[in-house]
């Protein structure tokens, strides 16, 4: 009894060693909306030998578990992990999302941009909007509800300023709402 | 009777029509008739019969007596207002002259023959490959240059000319050929089935419907992750690529057709092998109001078509050919179904045919401010390839049954490897079988083999039996590719390629005099089916059977009953009547909005699908004018306007009493082709109606004529400016003639709607609402108004269509005679001379005796001995 208890305890043990040895936690590019987050997790069933075990949709932080004895990672140094998990959630996803290596960016030290922009209740036109922004220098973390007619962005002040925001968008074919014009479609 | 006392006869009988005819003498009549206006100083018409002489082995003098001849004969000369000859001396006239030009024409042809060696005309030579080798759309035509046109046919063999460039193009079309034809795998390609969505990835339709030129839909409702453009339209075309927005196998409605910058292709499948593909599609049409799906106004007609991918790239643009249109009923889903042959690197394009063009790309609003119809495509699934067997037919009449084993080249290193031409797929998400290696057709004994499948081929190639001779020169290229060290495919391959493109598969080889079986049946084949004979007919030549009256009788209608005398009737009336340049140009969008390709390929349809009744029933040729029915479709049915008449598909529709529709020259695609695009002339119109219906052509105008052009701006009629051009009494006499056809034929326009008034882009009345498609919009005025009347020559007066219709129609012999020259120099490959119009006469004189019908005139023709000698 004792022995099985024993053997219980160690199989804890080392499942737990092995879950943290393949544990990866990064940001992921590409997740602009709630819904964004159920596409993530949608790909678990595409996913070989890797897990989405949890999204944070407020910092865009995703835990992923991988397998290390599995027979994608048995030969697999644990630095090499992290480039596996990424081209399998990019190839997956046609490329819309994308793990972001070493991403040390502080949403707490960023300035928050709220745009009233016009567009189609479409995913594709708002990951159309938070293509055109969130390639920008300086733009840390980009949310877009065509819904509610809003994008936020929180941006490094020293970097991006509003109206590059908004020339950005434009170039891209979004309608930027005045406030009157926000009330008045609602 | 003895010999002797025979040939003694024979000799007074020439000895007396000779003295009877060198005792007659023409000046008399000509000083006294002609030369009043046709002497060498006044040469009226640039004519000089003075110095005219009786020389009529020159070529020019024959030419000008024959045109003295007719001129006479026609009653055209001496003018009317001239002193009238004694009808005695006309006759004498006419008599001497008459056999004085056909003894000396029956002289000419006997050292010339009337056909010479004519080659395989471009439309011959695809057809002749596709049936030889049994691969049904097989496009090398392309391939090769065009042909030039005489006596207003390719057939004849002063249109066929023979060039380094012709032969070089014919090598790259055998070689083309033997590559589609030759198997080089041991299984037929896996059959793969794949259905597409219209709206597939880098299709161009992506871009439409994000603009609001389209939607997507599911279930008869807009796709709800999609919506149609409205205030917004969508954005990023790649960020919706990447999102899959356009792999969801949605429904995609549309409403613009294709244009210069519009063409909507099935991209996710482009032919990687050849074959017979199934194709399927699933239409239906809607009525689209700012975001509600409604029953549409009527069936709507989509396009399926192929298109021919170029190796840069870029696309083939417009389709290379169109496969068909289709129904595609009020919101109830229809599916088509079409077997068809592809070539490599091939895919389906869409049009919705039948649509105003509409853009709403720049609309405010786009689709959500959109109230029109559209065209919705569910899908389109592809099967294929298909073939009736492994090798396939090809490979058998090249092979036989001779194995196919994996070619090692380690295991034979002194023989060359198979050619095997590398082709790359552009486009498509359809991906070829794995490689299975190199093979090829094993022989153990390669010469006696290639003797055996060179026995089979060149006959068949050549369209008679070959001589040893000849097949022992194909055997010694065999023997000398495989003695440089060539494997056998590549050396049977070397010789097949020799002999399509010998002067024996090439030309049409006939013998001098009468026709042999083989050349007689070539020509009947070549004249019907616009190809080689088929194994039926050889076996009816091979047994000696063909001139055997019933047995001829019986394959003509065999041939015409069959599915390629579509290619005689599409061919023969693409160039009689010109069709084949209905595109030629066209008609300008502000007078003529509501022209559209669709329409276009329906007016063809309609005159191929016209003669074709004609031939079936064996109507007389005063139908080619007149009729109380015609075959349309919807469009035309607008066009002509008509009610009640929906979709694609021609049919036979009755003529109510007094329309002036009936018989080919009130047919949309006639009319088309004998206007600019902008302007109608009768000078053009009365010559085209001379020349290819009456058979009368004019003569060409004097050099100094100058030309009429019409006056766009509506404030001088044609008529008003043919009047002055008329008062040139040098253009009168011919201008009397060609007139009155072109006068008859103003009461339609360049794309053939009947009118009242001339549509003008100067000033004039605002047109009614309705006149056209609501959704296209109108930028011309109503102009002055038509006069249609005229006088014949003869004096027989006209006040429109219907009564000129009715003095054409009244004259079969006439109609009757030009249709049987067309067709006896669309088959024989040469011009009818002097001599031979007697022979014409007596096949329309035999054919009306039979009732004048257009099928009976085929029977009489080729039972004519016109068409039986070279």
């Amino acid at each position: 009894m004792n022995n099985f208890i024993l053997i219980l305890i160690f199989c804890f043990i080392s499942t737990g060693a092995l879950a943290e040895e393949g544990k990866i936690v990064c940001k992921v590019k590409g997740l602009f909306s709630k819904e964004r987050g159920e596409d993530l997790k949608s790909l678990n069933s595409k996913l070989v030998d890797i897990k989405i075990e949890n999204i944070d949709f407020a910092t865009s932080l995703v835990t992923f578990i991988c397998t290390p004895d599995s027979q994608t990672f048995k030969n697999l140094k644990k630095e090499k992990y992290w480039e596996q998990v990424n081209h399998q959630v990019r190839n997956n996803s046609n490329h819309t999302f994308q793990l972001l290596q070493d991403d040390k960016s502080d949403l707490a030290n960023c300035q928050k941009i709220e745009l009233a922009v016009g567009g189609l209740d479409c995913k594709a036109c708002e990951f159309g909007a938070y293509r055109a922004v969130y390639q920008m220098d300086g733009v840390e973390r980009t949310i877009v509800s065509f819904k509610e007619r809003k994008l936020t962005a929180w941006v490094k002040p020293e970097k991006v300023k509003q109206e590059e925001l908004e020339k950005a968008l434009k170039n891209r074919g979004v309608t930027i709402l005045s406030a009157t014009d926000k009330e008045s479609k609602k | 009777m003895s010999c002797v006392y025979k040939r003694g006869v024979l000799l007074l009988v020439c000895v007396f029509l000779w003295s009877d005819l060198q005792a007659y003498s023409p000046h008399k009549y000509l000083q006294k008739y002609c030369l009043e206006c046709h002497d060498t100083d006044t040469q009226k018409g640039s004519q000089d019969l003075e110095t005219l002489k009786l020389n009529f082995d020159n070529d020019k003098a024959f030419e000008t007596w024959i045109k003295v001849f007719d001129s006479v004969h026609k009653g055209e000369m001496p003018p009317k207002k001239k002193k009238r000859p004694d009808a005695g001396e006309t006759a004498e006239f006419k008599e001497w002259l008459f056999k004085t030009l056909t003894s000396s024409d029956k002289k000419r042809i006997a050292g010339n023959h009337r056909s010479t060696l004519r080659r395989l005309t471009a439309t011959e030579y695809e057809n002749t490959m596709r049936d030889l080798f049994d691969m049904p759309g097989l496009k090398v035509k392309e391939i090769l240059p065009a042909d030039g046109s005489a006596h207003r046919f390719d057939k004849n063999n002063h249109a066929l000319s023979i060039s380094h460039v012709n032969i070089a193009k014919f090598i790259e079309a055998a070689e083309h050929t033997l590559d589609y034809a030759i198997a080089t795998r041991p299984n037929a390609p896996k059959v793969n089935k794949q259905q597409i969505s219209l709206a597939c990835r880098g299709s161009g339709v992506a871009h439409i419907i994000m603009n609001g030129d389209g939607i997507q839909m599911r279930d008869k409702k807009i796709d709800p992750e999609f919506p149609a453009a409205g205030e917004f339209k969508h954005i990023d075309e790649g960020a919706h690529e990447m999102m899959g927005s356009f792999e969801r196998g949605s429904t995609v409605g549309l409403f613009r057709h294709e244009d210069e910058s519009v063409s909507p292709y099935f991209r996710d499948f482009v032919t990687i092998y050849p074959g017979m593909y199934k194709v399927r599609t699933s239409l239906w049409s809607f009525q689209w109001d700012k975001g509600k799906i409604l029953p549409s106004r009527r069936t709507e007609a989509g396009r399926l078509s192929v298109v021919q991918l170029t190796g840069d790239g870029r696309g083939g643009q417009h389709p290379s050919y169109v496969l068909g249109y289709y129904d595609a009923p009020s919101l109830d889903a229809k599916e088509h179904e079409e077997m068809v042959w592809m070539n490599r690197n091939e895919q389906f394009g869409f049009n919705t045919a039948s649509l105003a063009p509409v853009a709403n790309y720049a609309r405010k609003g786009h689709a959500m401010a959109f109230t029109g119809p559209g065209i919705a495509v569910d899908w389109l699934t592809v099967e294929g390839p298909f073939y009736p067997s492994w090798p396939p037919p090809s490979h058998k009449l090249l092979f036989g049954d001779l194995p196919l084993v994996e070619f090692k080249q380690k295991e034979t290193p002194n023989v060359k490897a198979p050619i095997r031409n590398k082709y790359r797929q552009l486009w498509g998400k359809n991906r070829k079988d794995q490689e299975q290696g190199i093979w090829t057709v094993e022989s153990k004994n390669p010469m006696a083999d290639a003797d055996t499948l060179l026995s089979k081929f060149l006959p068949k190639a050549f369209r008679r039996p070959v001589e040893d001779s000849v097949k022992q020169r194909y055997l010694e290229i065999v023997k000398t590719s495989l003695e440089s060290g060539e494997c056998f495919e590549n050396a049977m391959r070397l010789a097949y390629k020799h002999a399509l493109c010998s002067p024996d598969f090439l030309f049409h080889v006939e013998q001098a005099g009468e026709l042999d079986d083989y050349a007689f049946a070539n020509r009947l084949s070549y004249f019907l089916t616009n190809s080689s004979m088929d194994d039926k007919l050889l076996s009816k030549v091979a047994s000696g059977k063909v001139h055997d009256p019933k047995v001829l009788h019986s394959e003509v209608e065999r041939m015409l009953n069959s599915d390629k005398s579509a290619r005689f009737i599409k061919d023969f009336l693409g160039q009689w009547l010109k069709i084949n340049r209905v595109a030629a140009n066209d008609p300008d969008k502000k007078l003529y909005p509501e022209f559209s390709p669709y329409l276009q390929d329906s007016m063809v349809l309609e005159t191929e699908s016209y003669f074709k009744e004609l031939l079936k029933r064996n109507l007389q040729a005063s139908y080619l004018v007149k009729s109380d029915f015609i075959m349309i479709n919807g469009v035309l049915a607008r066009l002509y306007g008509f009610e009640g008449i929906d979709g694609p598909n021609i049919r036979a529709v009755k003529l109510p009493e007094d329309c002036p529709r009936g018989g080919l020259l009130t047919q949309a695609s006639v009319l088309k082709v004998t206007a600019n695009g902008t302007t109608t002339s009768p000078v053009v119109r009365g010559t085209y109606v001379m020349e290819r219906i009456i058979g009368n052509p004019p003569k060409p105008p004097p050099p100094n004529a100058g030309s009429v052009e019409p006056d766009v701006q509506g404030t001088t009629t044609i008529r008003e400016l043919l009047d002055k051009h008329r008062s040139n009494p040098s253009c009168a006499s011919c201008h009397a003639n060609i007139d009155p056809p072109g006068f008859a034929m103003e009461s339609f326009d360049v794309i053939g709607g009947y009118r009242k008034n001339y549509r003008t882009i100067g000033n004039g009345k605002n047109p009614e609402r309705g006149m056209i498609d609501p959704f296209i919009g109108i930028g011309f005025k109503i102009g002055s108004e038509v006069d249609s009347s005229g006088n014949m020559p003869d004096g027989k007066k006209f006040s429109g269509i219907n009564e000129f219709k009715d003095i054409l129609a009244a004259d079969e012999k006439t109609l009757l005679t030009s249709l049987a020259n067309h067709l006896a120099v669309y088959s024989t490959g040469r011009e009818i001379s002097f001599s031979e119009r007697t022979e014409i006469d007596q096949i329309v004189y035999q054919c009306q005796q039979k009732g004048g019908g257009i099928r009976t005139l085929v029977h009489e023709l080729v039972k004519s001995p016109l068409f039986r000698r070279k």
